[in-house]
Formats: C-alpha cells, structure tokens, sequence
C-alpha cells in the first residue's frame, strides 16, 4: 500500500469520528482529546525508532496521526467554539449583521437564506440593554415587538436565564460583542424579500440553535445543519431584515458569486422559456443543482427509483465542463501550463452557480488533480485523487462526515473506482452484449457500494434502481450535454435553444417516463430497518472481498468456503437474535403530545399513542408518523407491531399513529371502549383497509405480551355512561408489569379519574415509573393520586405549548416526593431499560437536561 | 545554509507530489516506493531489452550511407525498441502519457554515465518537434526527456537552439528511401553563436534510420559545433539489421 493518502483519509475520519464519540460521551472532549493525540504520536514516534527503525515507516506514522489530530481538533475546537458562541445567545432577541452567502431558497411560505454573521448583538431583554450601549442597540430595539410571529417564544422563555447570564460573562471578558464567524439560516416570512449574494443585512429576531437528534431514528438536524456550515437558526419578518445600503465593496468571492448567481438565472431563464415546465424544470436540476422548482411527488420518483444522482451536479458535468474548454484551448495551442489554470477557475465559477455542494466539490478537486497533474506532467491516481478531495472537504468542514449527500458521492464513486474494473472483468465472461455490461460496471459497483447508507438514512432499498439506471444512463449525458448547448445558446438566440428543445424534450420525457414508471412498479422499494453497524462492516467486507481482493490477488476459494462462510454469518446473525433482551420502554420526544414504544424481553412490540400536531394532516410527508415514529420503529428494527394502543383520540395521541397503521403490519389496535362520537373513523378506516383487529378495552381488561409481561387496563370505567366522560377522561390506563418493575401510562385523565384510581380497590395503582398524565397539566397529577402511585421516576411527555405545560406547581410536587423527573422537552426522547428488578434510563440529550 | 534551505523545501515538494501522485512502474503501473528514483519497478526492470553494444548503430548506419555523410560523433541507445519498452514509448507518444519522460530520462542517464564521463559536453538538444504537431500531443517528447536528462546530468538544455523549419510527415509511416528525403533541409539552428565550438549531446526518442539524428548533427554541425553525440531511449534493432 503506497497510496498514503488513503491511509491519511482514512485516519482524518477516524479522528472526526472519534472527536464525535468524544463530544458525545464526556463534557470535556478537549481533555480527552489531547490525550489520544498526544499518546498516539507518542506510540507512533515509539514503534518506528525503537521498534521498525524505518524512517520511512516513521514519517507515515507520523502522518497518520497528524491528520487524526487536525481531523479531532477541527471537529472540537473550531467548529465547536462557533457553535458555542451562538448557544450562548439560543433564544436570545438579538441583532444580527451579516451578508448573503448563499442563493434565494424558496421552502414553503418562506425565502431562506444562508447569513456569513459578522456581529451579533443581543437586544430583547432589558436587563442586557445596559451591556450594549452601541448605536446598532436601539435599531434593534425598535423591533423588539416584531417577533410575534410566534415560532420562537417556546425557545425564548426555556433558555433566557442561561443565555443571559451566560452572555454578560462573555461581554466581561472584553471580547467581541457576542458570535462572530460562523453561518446563520434566515428564514423570511414571504417570498418577496430577494437578495443577492454578498448584500450586507442586519436582521433581528430570536436566534435558535438546531436541535440535536430528538429521537432515535430521527434527523439530527443539528449535525445537519452544521455539515453545511450553518449553527444557529432565525425566522424573521420582512420588515425585521434591513438591507445596508450601499453595502460596502464586497470581496471578490462575493463578486464572483454573484456573477455565479446571474449565471444561473440566466441559465434557468433560458430553460424554462424553451421548454414545458416538467422537462424544464428537471433540466434546470440537473444542470443548476438547484432542485427548489422540482415537484415534490417527482422528486419522490426520483428517490425511489434510485435515479436521484442525475439530479445532483458531480462528476459527469464537471467533465462536460472541462471537455470543451480543454478541446479549445488544445487548438488554440495554449500550453497546459496556461490553459488548465484558467479550466480551474471555469471550473470553480461553475460551482458558485451550483452552490459548494459536496458531490461538485468532489468532483472538481479530482478533476484539479488530474489537470494539476497535466501541468506538473505526473499522471493523476483516482483513488488518491478521491482521498485528496475527502481530505480537502473534511478539512474544509469536518461535519460534512455526517451529511448523506457526502457519504453517497464518495461511496458511490469510491466503489466506481475500485470494484468497477472486476465488475466488468466479471461480466465479460457472462453473455451480456458489450455495452450493457458497460453500463452495468458502473452501475453496479456504485449501487452495491451505497446500499448500506440508503437503508442507514433513507430506511429504503431501491431494488429497481439498477434496472432504472440501465434504462437512464444513455440518455443522462446526452440531456445535459443538450442543456449546457440551451443554455450557452438560449443567450444568443432563445429560438436557438427552443430548436434543440425539441429534441431535448424527448430525452427529458423519456428520462421523466422512466423514473415514474421504475418507481411506480411493484416491489420497486423495499422499506428496511436500519442495519446495525456490524452488519454494515460485513456487508462491506465481503463487497470488498469478491469484488476487489479475490479478483486482484486472483485468489481461488473453494465453494466450501463460501458456504461455511455463508452458515457463519448467518449462525451469528441467529445467535445474535437469540440472545434474551430485556424490557425497554421509550418515551419519544413528539412535542406537545405522547408516545411511548415498549419493547418486551421476548420481542413483543407495543405502540402507545404517537403524537401529532393539532389539525395536521397525519398522512403528509413532514407528519409527526412519517418523520418521527416510522423512522424510529425502524431505527428500532421494527416492521411488525403487536399493538398499537390509542389513549384517546386527540390529535397530538392519535395523529402519528394513523400512518403507522396504514404502512407498518400491526397485529391490534387498541382502543378506548368508551367512544364520544367519530372521533376515530379515519384509524378504524385504517384498521378496517389494513385488517387489523380493532379491540376496545375498559377497566379490567388485561393482556399477556409474551412470557412475564402483563398489561392491565384501568381505564376508562367499565360502568361508564354516554356523556359523563370528557374525552381526556376517556383516556386508556393501563399498567405494564414485568416481574417486580410496574410503569403506568395514564393519557391525559385528570383529577376525577385519579381520584377514582387512587380510590379503586380493585387495582394495585402504585408503579415503579409514571408517565405523568395530560403533560403535566395542573388538571392533573393531583397530590392524592401521585401520592398512591408513589413513582421512583416520573416521565413528562411535553413540548412546546400554549397551555403552560408541564406546571411548575406539578412539577414541584412530584419533586417533593421525591420522584426523579425526565422531560422529553429537556431530556429528548427517554429510554428505558430493565431486566424485571433495575430499572436503567437514559436520554438523547445530554446538554439540554433540566 | 540557504542551499540547506532551498534543498529541503524541494525535497518536501516532491514529497508532497508524490504524496498526491503516487509514482508507478511505467510498465506495469505497480506502485512504487517513494524513495525508487527510477519509476520502473524491480521486476520489470529485467524485462527492459538494454543494449550492451552500442558500436553497432553507428557501423551499420555508416555502411548505407557515406562516410562524409555521417554527422554525429557517436551514438548512444539505452534499451531496443521492443516488448514493454515499445508498448510504453508508444503509450508515451501517442496515448498522452506524458509522466514517462522522467523514467526514460533516469534509466538513459543512468546507463550514459556509465560509459560517457558526462563532463565533456557543454548542451544538451533534443530534436525539435513542429508546432503544428506539438500543439495536437501536447507535449514534445524528446524535449521532456531531455530537459530531464539536462537536470540529471547538470547539463543545461538548450532545445531552443533547434528549430524544426519545414513541417514534415511522421517518420515511422514512411518507406525508408522516403524518410532521408523528408528530413532533408527540416532543420535550422537559430543561434549559431552559442553552438560554435560546443560539444553537444542531441537527444531523441526512438532511432530507427537515424536521418532525423544525422540531419540534426548536419546543422549542428555546419554551425559549428565541435562534437555532436546522438542518444536515444530505444532503437529498433531489427529495422537496422535489414540495412
């Protein structure tokens, strides 16, 4: 192995992913930090003198653990002292001065915008007028009443004592008044507010950091974020935004930028007016990169049929950028030396109109090297190539390890390179004609090496994106190359540009015919669970084995081998699925609403509730069900639910569970026996499409999940007349025991139906944990009550509202007993263990605990 | 100190190439160790088809042509032009795989110093190529190599000195009667001042009929220069036994 820039790549991501792990797992990553470094360079400096005695040896080592260290520090120290400017001010009324650093981005009522934050001034809280006496104070000041656009004031009344007391002692210090550096999403209310790149603004409103992973399974939205450089957050009005004016002289970056934007827009301009809007607006994607335009039910299509790459700018139109400009300037007969600089700068002006997207970038600095290496006269090596770019990138932005868009660039391309050779040495000898076995050595490799990460992020295994591929990839290069003729042309003559419309047109129909139609067709997608890391690792051993070292080395294995390599993995895997689990129970954090999962020791699966905003549509892509529950269910491994429980039929229980039902194979559902009127129809629709068995339940009622755990239901009572209910107080309670362990899960019953439990004789109501009732309302966890329950530890299942959920006096109360409290609004989701006698509890959110 | 310097900066430079291209064999494009000066690994190097003799070049190019004819003082050729020798000056010539020149300049300095004492010559030239065919390669071949060879050996190139003033058809596609008239008069030296008295060695390629060498020396020659020592990186052998 003499590529050492592989080994370097290799090495600064396990220096990002270990700074991760760090950050994760301890307070003090730095501590820790410095000691893994330190004691690396130490063993690595040890091992070659004393040991190898290699100077060779020494310097590779060397490099290893230079590039762990700057990979660890970027990731803790500079990005992370960023970010943490910001948290200081999460949920602050602040003034922001910035200027535009990227295009107009239109997301629903919205125009975003990416802001490069020069200062930052808090303005909203009297009590830190007094540190910022500047004349920018008070024109913050005047909008101070502008807020009220409603988004924020959960986050303001959370963190205002921490983030003013936290900013007075930075302003102490005597350093700059509050975050310099570092990147900003605005989000303006409207779509009139167009701004260019580079444009100067000063926006105030409430600054909010992202939130970190909520749940399991679900988006970390701040890793998200912060992989395109972005920590903090605002929504803001259009009055909020003033645009300074006249900006001062820009840098030449923003100058080009903007000269990048025109581009585009003439670009676009050109496309559209040549075009119907459907092909227009896929060819507009796939030379732009900008995807705001396309539908989203194509898109959809798009994704599904495992076609999503042509949409995404990369390695194809960067040479479809050099090709021409290095054929010109070849018969101009300017020397490399002249001519491939300027093909760099095309080249990087091409990626201001796409925006520094990681799989352009990728492809960019790979095709730099290789036209570096035409001027230096040394022959580029692609796997090299592909670790430089990894090592710029990460370099350059550390969080973009965690983006998806990053992963499957370099995994589709990394396994291009590597397995793509054997592929097509393995299919020669098949009876394929020529250039399908072309096509498919591309095509393969790349699919096979992204699988794992579509399953890992997208929970989906696009079967029929090979077939769609096959079909798309004649086509793909010859649309774009089409487009890019439209679009230089469209400039000169639009009748130019509509005349190779015509033609494009077919291309770009056939290219829409076939992803709706790939994705369409039955069994195109398969839904998984998210593979476990070890299967992954596997996964990729044996991709890696068949396809490069066996074929390589021209090793020979035995078909016994296989198969005893075969009946291992899969007595591992079955040996793996036998082992007893234990009880585990989570609350996940769904905002103002419940929902807990339970899990039992021998693998019966229980959903209670499933959260939901109030009047949303259940069944949207962006509902509670699709974006939190399915996603952790399969996070989870889960494609098969026993039960699923409905409290009561309020939306912010029931509305989650409603897409559960409709995609997920659920034995029962579980109901209240006690109905006020129609509440349910759309579920029991759901039930009754899906054959699922409908139960209604009441007091007495009970269950067995599996061996050792019993469910008992409480509530509501048997003798319960029409109209004496409310529809909270019609709310299932049940207890869930196994062995010595008893957790009550009580919806959203208030003080009556306490009073009646905490009376009942029938019942032992005291438990081990309590799920308080109605999100810690004062209707409810009435002292009586609580004090018959008498919890070790209380879970509150709560998020922005408002009603003043949870109450401070409930709240109180429940911590004069004595009880531990876990809130999903502070703590995340809360996840339970036990093993019938302990009881184990951990949280998603460490940093935010109460 | 300074040198120190300038020395170090330059080793980390090329540290730094090779970091982000990794030098390969250029036979069978095996990874090479950092450290392999050559860019030939060590199992291909015993394929390469080295000449022992060089003597015979100049014998049989003297018996088909006459004795006043012969320009150079000598003739030097590394390795025969054939096996992976002819498939690599091939794919260096024709395929744009310009990064070989470093590798022919090593492996024909290396060989040249062990039978020339490399002090005696004052310039190294290498047959000029023409623009028009220079501007379709992109690279003139015998230029890389012997500028290369001009660092190896501390000599400096002086390429420039040699123009190529007549536009003529690629050697190789042309009957051997025809190749002496195409090469005839296509060559000039622009500055015959600093050729006079020099002891020149001049650089190609691939020898095959010689003419293009021996046209070259005419003018060098006729401008004056005192010695004019041919050297290329193959020669085809079997077309001179025909001679």
């Amino acid at each position: 192995m003499k590529r050492y820039l592989v080994l370097f790549s290799a090495s600064l991501i396990m220096g990002i992913i270990s700074a991760d792990a760090a950050q994760s797992c301890t307070t003090k990553p730095h501590v820790y930090l410095i000691v893994t470094i330190v004691s690396l360079l130490f063993i690595c400096v040890f091992i070659s003198i004393f040991i190898l005695k290699s100077r060779q040896l020494m310097f590779v080592l060397l490099g290893l653990a230079i590039f762990y260290a700057a990979g660890a520090f970027k990731y803790i120290h500079v990005d992370n002292a960023i970010v943490r400017k910001f948290e200081c001010l999460d949920g602050a009324q602040v003034l922001v001065r910035g200027r535009v650093y990227s295009r107009p981005e239109f997301k629903g009522e919205f125009v975003r915008y990416e802001i490069a934050v020069e200062e930052i001034m808090p303005t909203g809280n009297q009590d830190m007028s007094s540190s910022n006496d500047r004349g920018i104070a008070s024109a913050g000041n005047r909008d101070s009443t502008g807020m009220g656009i409603g988004y924020n004031a959960e986050t303001n009344d959370r963190h205002d004592t921490s983030s003013s007391s936290n900013y007075t002692a930075g302003s102490k210090s005597g350093s700059k008044p509050g975050a310099d550096g570092g990147k900003m999403l605005l989000n303006v209310y409207g779509h009139d507010l167009l701004l260019d790149y580079g444009t100067r603004v000063n926006v105030s409103g409430v600054l909010s950091v992202p939130k970190t992973r909520r749940n399991p399974g679900s988006l970390d939205y701040k890793k998200y974020l912060a992989s395109f450089g972005i920590s903090a957050t605002m929504y803001a009005k259009r009055s909020n935004v003033e645009i300074e004016n006249p900006g001062p002289s820009s840098p030449i970056a923003g100058i080009l930028a903007r000269i990048g934007g025109k581009m585009r827009e003439r670009i676009q301009d050109a496309i559209v007016s040549s075009l119907p809007e459907n092909q227009a607006v896929i060819l507009a994607a796939m030379l732009t990169g900008c995807r705001d335009n396309v539908p989203d039910d194509m898109e959809e299509n798009f994704n599904d049929s495992g076609l999503i790459h042509i949409l995404t700018v990369s390695g194809m139109h960067v040479g479809f950028i050099i090709l021409p400009f290095a054929f010109i300037f070849k018969k101009l007969g300017l020397r490399k030396q002249v001519a491939n600089p300027v093909i760099i700068l095309i080249l990087f002006l091409y990626i201001l109109v796409t925006g520094p997207q990681a799989p352009v970038l990728r492809a960019a600095i790979m095709a730099s090297t290789v036209l570096v290496g035409q001027m230096i006269r040394r022959e580029a090596d692609t796997l090299t190539s592909i670790s430089l770019a990894l090592i710029v990138l990460l370099l350059w932005r550390p969080h973009m390890l965690f983006n998806a868009g990053f992963q499957l660039s370099f995994m589709a391309t990394g396994s291009i390179v590597l397995f793509g050779r054997n592929t097509k040495n393995l299919l020669k000898s098949r009876r394929i004609p020529g250039y399908i076995s072309d096509a498919l050595a591309t095509i393969l490799p790349a699919q096979a090496g992204i699988l794992p990460l579509t399953a890992v992020h997208f929970n989906k295994l696009p079967v029929i994106s090979v077939f769609a591929n096959l079909l798309a990839a004649p086509v793909s290069g010859a649309i774009i190359i089409l487009g890019m003729a439209m679009a230089v042309l469209g400039q000169v003559s639009i009748h130019l540009s509509r005349l190779i419309g015509y033609v494009n047109n077919l291309l770009l129909s056939y290219l829409l015919f076939v992803s709706e139609a790939t994705a369409k067709m039955p069994f195109s997608v398969f839904r998984v669970t998210t593979p476990s890391i070890l299967l992954i690792i596997i996964y990729y051993f044996i991709l890696w084995f068949l396809l490069w070292f066996k074929p390589t080395y021209k090793v020979r294995v035995k078909w016994q081998y296989h198969a005893i390599a075969v009946i291992l993995v899969i007595s591992l895997a079955i040996i793996a699925g036998m082992i007893p689990g234990e009880l585990e129970v989570v609350f996940l954090d769904v905002g103002e609403g419940d929902c807990a999962f339970i899990k039992t020791p021998s693998g019966k699966t229980l959903l209670i509730d499933g959260g939901g905003k109030k009047g949303s549509d259940p069944g949207s892509a962006d509902s509670m069900g699709n974006r939190t529950i399915i996603p952790f269910l399969l996070e989870y491994g889960i494609t098969r639910l026993d039960a699923v429980v409905a409290t009561h039929a309020h939306d912010d229980h029931l509305n989650g569970i409603i897409p559960v039902l409709e995609q997920i194979k659920v034995e029962m559902f579980i109901m209240p026996g006690y109905v006020i009127g129609d509440e349910f129809d759309r579920a029991l629709n759901a039930c009754a499409r899906r054959k699922i068995n409908v139960i209604p339940v009441r007091e007495g009622d009970s269950m067995l999940l599996g061996k050792d755990v019993r469910i008992e239901i409480l509530n509501p009572p048997a003798g319960a007349k029409n109209g004496e209910l409310s529809l909270n107080n019609s709310s299932i309670v049940l207890i869930l025991k196994y062995r010595d362990v008893e957790i009550l899960f009580t919806g959203d019953i208030e003080g009556e139906i306490e009073a009646r439990l905490a009376r009942s004789i029938l019942h032992d109501t005291r438990a081990d944990v309590l799920k308080v009732p109605h999100h810690g309302s004062d209707t409810s966890s009435t002292p009586v009550f609580l004090e018959k329950v008498h919890p070790k530890v209380a879970v509150v299942s709560v998020g922005n509202n408002n009603y003043g959920h949870p109450s401070a006096e409930v709240m109180d109360r429940l911590a004069g007993t004595g009880t531990k409290i876990f809130r999903t609004d502070l703590n995340g989701a809360v996840i339970l263990g036990s093993n019938g006698k302990r009881i184990r509890i951990k949280v998603m959110c460490k940093d935010r605990q109460g | 100190m300074q040198e120190g310097i300038i020395k170090l900066a330059a080793r980390i430079i090329d540290y730094i190439n090779k970091l982000v291209f990794p030098p390969k064999c250029i036979f069978c494009s095996e990874l090479l160790e950092y450290k392999e000066k050559l860019e030939i690994c060590t199992k291909c190097i015993g394929k390469v088809p080295l000449i022992k003799d060089n003597s015979v070049f100049l014998k049989s190019f003297m018996h088909g042509v006459d004795a006043e004819a012969v320009w150079f003082d000598g003739i030097f050729c590394t390795c025969e032009y054939k096996g992976i020798v002819k498939e690599a000056i091939i794919r260096y010539k024709y395929f744009g795989k310009y990064s070989y020149y470093r590798a022919f300049a090593n492996l024909t300095a290396q060989r040249l110093k062990a039978v020339k004492n490399m002090d005696e010559f004052d310039m190294v030239i290498s047959v000029p190529l023409h623009k028009r065919k220079e501007r379709t390669r992109g690279y003139n071949q015998s230029l890389l190599i012997s500028r290369e060879l001009g660092k190896i050996t501390g000599i400096p190139d002086k390429s420039r000195l040699l123009a190529r003033i007549r536009h003529t058809d690629t050697q190789s596609l042309l009957h051997r009667n025809e190749r002496y008239i195409n090469v005839k008069d296509a060559f000039t030296v622009t500055d015959e001042n600093e050729v006079e008295g020099k002891s020149i060695l001049l650089v190609d390629d691939v020898l095959t009929t010689g003419y293009t060498l021996n046209e070259c020396s005419k003018v060098l020659k006729k401008a004056g220069a005192r010695q004019v020592y041919a050297v290329v990186v193959a020669a085809a052998l079997h077309d001179i036994a025909q001679l």
